[in-house]
């Protein structure tokens, strides 16, 4: 199956304010060479601790950042360069759900006004953009008789389903979700995860699912990537990534998810990193990780290990990786 | 339930209540509450009721002249005495709100439509753009008021819709300095950002997104800039280079009144009294809703 969508190489650098007037400029690098291919029905789940550029990856896929380097191809085009008229019709077909409800929903703009939006900018007529509006209303879970009501009246998840609806008004096929639901109570979680699942069936989309919690990608992602500093380290099938994970990184990550079995939960052994994610203006040498590595050998601060694929569909970027 | 779990139970529902209430209402309630507030708001209320019925209130004309009636006192026939022609104050103050309510409102809204957009634009698109703009700003800031005030007005000509333009053309600087540092943190709301996601044209993005959700400290700005406009129309037309007589501007009468200050103060006190309450109403009004729309404002 041809991928959807073929990130490679893909850079993002954002200038750094300099603090002395001859200073030579300075970039903090948000996203540092990702490759990523994702495929059309699948949902992919981006993984790693804040500030490692999930977000600006996203974002910067659906080119709400303007990449440094890098092509980006979607649907056999490369979209990394294009404007105007173009942009425009990329835009019809991949959207973004963001992580606060809150933020995401202009508080001046009633329910109606919010989800038809989308269909304004793209030219539907009033009769057409009534009834959208009704129908992705009943689909994400919302009474349609409350259109008329603001954002302030709703509680956390509704207003996630309305941020929803906009999002899929359009019939995007590649819908980047960014932390959709760690502003949510545990109860709602389950909730807004199996109304993104009722969806991807319904109107056959695209997920790159964005998270730090990994339970919760464990349930909805079909694969895993990793993300360190700026780079994936590692991506593969989910069962595989859960099971048989290489990288140290993810190793470590994994040992930190909370089992529900207070008896194993005592036991296990857990991987508690050193140190704090360094600063993506100045990555360490060789390989990102080895300052924080309880592996780490000389060699990892020298060179830099590739991502590799090491078995069917999964991939590692490590010299001495585990499980293998 | 223990009765204690109950109260807290209910104490939770008021908040939640509470948190119900639209943002629009909430502002109207703390305004209500401040004293002040209602205060400015009660002056200028009725300084539109009075520039509204003028002629309706006014005893006389305000260029009904009457040489046997010259600088009289206040009596029972002249509330507020006469001038030098026999004019009666009383009638000329009223009709004089005219003017100050006209440039309270038309030479405000000529800054506020001129900063707003600019200062949207210089925001959003940042860059060359903002850096233009905002020299542009600074060069305004950067003369003295009334010394660029009376330069305009010598190009422009006296005459009552020069001084709107007047004050209209420098007041926009501050407008758009105000504007311009709310775009800044409102485009990085991700309301605006999914606005650009899908796919909404600049134009829109600024007016629809941005523009409702900065235009609070403009609302504050207004109220206030319109006190200082009053203020600024007086000083022009006190100078001779705003409104020309025989239309009454407080300003100009206060100017026709200098010579006779000790001889006739009533000619001096009472427009200097209406600049003074009139101008203190909208700068009370302007605090207030600051306070209400947002205590954090700095302005």
């Amino acid at each position: 199956m041809e991928p959807i969508l073929k990130v490679k190489n893909l850079k993002k650098y954002f200038p750094v304010k300099k603090k002395k007037l001859f200073e030579r400029r300075k970039y903090l690098k948000a996203v540092d060479g990702v490759d990523l291919e994702v495929y059309p029905g699948e949902t992919i789940g981006l993984v790693g601790e804040s500030g490692c550029g999930k977000t600006t990856l996203g974002r910067t896929i659906l080119k709400l950042y303007q990449p440094t380097e890098g092509s980006i191809i979607f649907d056999g085009k490369d979209i990394a360069k294009i404007r105007g008229k173009v942009l425009k019709d990329f835009r019809r077909q991949a959207q973004i759900i963001f992580q606060d409800p809150y933020a995401s929903l202009n508080p001046r703009m009633k329910v109606k006004q919010i989800i038809e939006e989308p269909l304004i900018v793209h030219g539907y007529s009033r009769d057409e953009r009534e009834k959208i509006v009704d129908e992705i209303m009943e689909s994400v879970g919302l009474n349609p008789e409350h259109k008329f009501r603001y954002p302030h009246e709703f509680s956390g998840g509704q207003r996630q389903r309305i941020s929803i609806g906009r999002t899929i008004a359009l019939r995007p096929k590649l819908i980047v979700c960014d932390e959709p639901v760690s502003a949510l109570d545990v109860s709602i979680q389950a909730q807004i995860i199996n109304l993104l699942e009722e969806l991807q069936d319904t109107y056959k989309l695209t997920y790159i699912f964005i998270s730090h919690d990994l339970s919760v990608v464990r349930h909805i992602s079909d694969r895993v990537a990793v993300m360190y500093l700026g780079r994936i380290v590692e991506i593969a099938d989910k069962k595989e990534i859960y099971e048989k994970p290489h990288h140290p990184y993810t190793v470590a990550l994994l040992s930190a998810i909370p089992i529900p079995d207070p008896e194993k939960e005592r036991n296990r052994k857990r991987i508690i990193l050193k140190g704090d994610l360094p600063s993506p203006i100045n990555p360490p040498s060789g390989c990102r990780f080895h300052t924080r590595c309880y592996k780490a050998k000389e060699r990892c601060a020298k060179e830099e290990p590739k991502l590799v694929e090491v078995s069917s569909g999964h991939s590692v970027a490590c010299f001495y990786p585990e499980n293998t | 339930m223990e009765p204690k779990e109950l109260e807290v139970i209910e104490e939770i529902e008021k908040l939640e209540e509470k948190a119900l209430i639209s943002p629009n209402r909430q502002i109207l309630n703390r305004f209500k509450k401040n004293k002040t507030a209602v205060f400015g708001l009660i002056i200028v209320v009725i300084l539109i009721f009075v520039a509204l019925f003028a002629p309706f209130i006014a005893p006389y004309k305000y260029d009904e002249v009457n040489y046997s009636e010259s600088l009289k006192p206040p009596s029972s026939k002249h509330l507020l005495g006469t001038d030098i022609l026999g004019r009666d104050i009383f009638s000329r103050i009223i009709y004089g709100s005219r003017v100050s309510l006209e440039v309270g409102i038309i030479a405000v809204a000529i800054s506020v439509i001129i900063g707003v957009t600019l200062g949207l634009i210089s925001g959003y698109f940042g860059g060359w753009v903002d850096a233009l703009i905002m020299r542009l700003v600074d060069i305004t800031y950067s003369f003295p008021f009334l010394l660029f005030a009376i330069a305009i007005m010598t190009i422009l000509g006296p005459g009552m819709i020069n001084v709107f333009i007047a004050i209209g053309i420098i007041n926009w600087a501050w407008f758009a300095r105000v504007t311009r540092g709310s775009v800044l943190s409102a485009k990085e709301q991700e309301y605006v950002l999914a606005a650009v996601a899908m796919g909404a044209s600049p134009g829109r993005i600024m007016f629809k997104h941005i523009m409702p959700n900065v235009i609070a400290p403009v609302i504050v700005g207004a109220a206030l800039n319109s006190g200082y406009a009053i203020l600024a129309e007086a000083a022009l037309s006190f100078l001779g280079i705003g409104v020309q007589p025989p239309y009454p501007s407080w300003g100009l009468m206060l100017s026709d009144a200098r010579n006779y200050i000790s001889t006739a103060p009533w000619m001096t006190i009472y427009p200097g009294l209406a600049i003074a309450l009139t101008v203190l109403g909208f700068i009370l009004l302007g605090n207030g809703l600051r306070d209400a729309i947002d205590p954090r404002l700095k302005i």
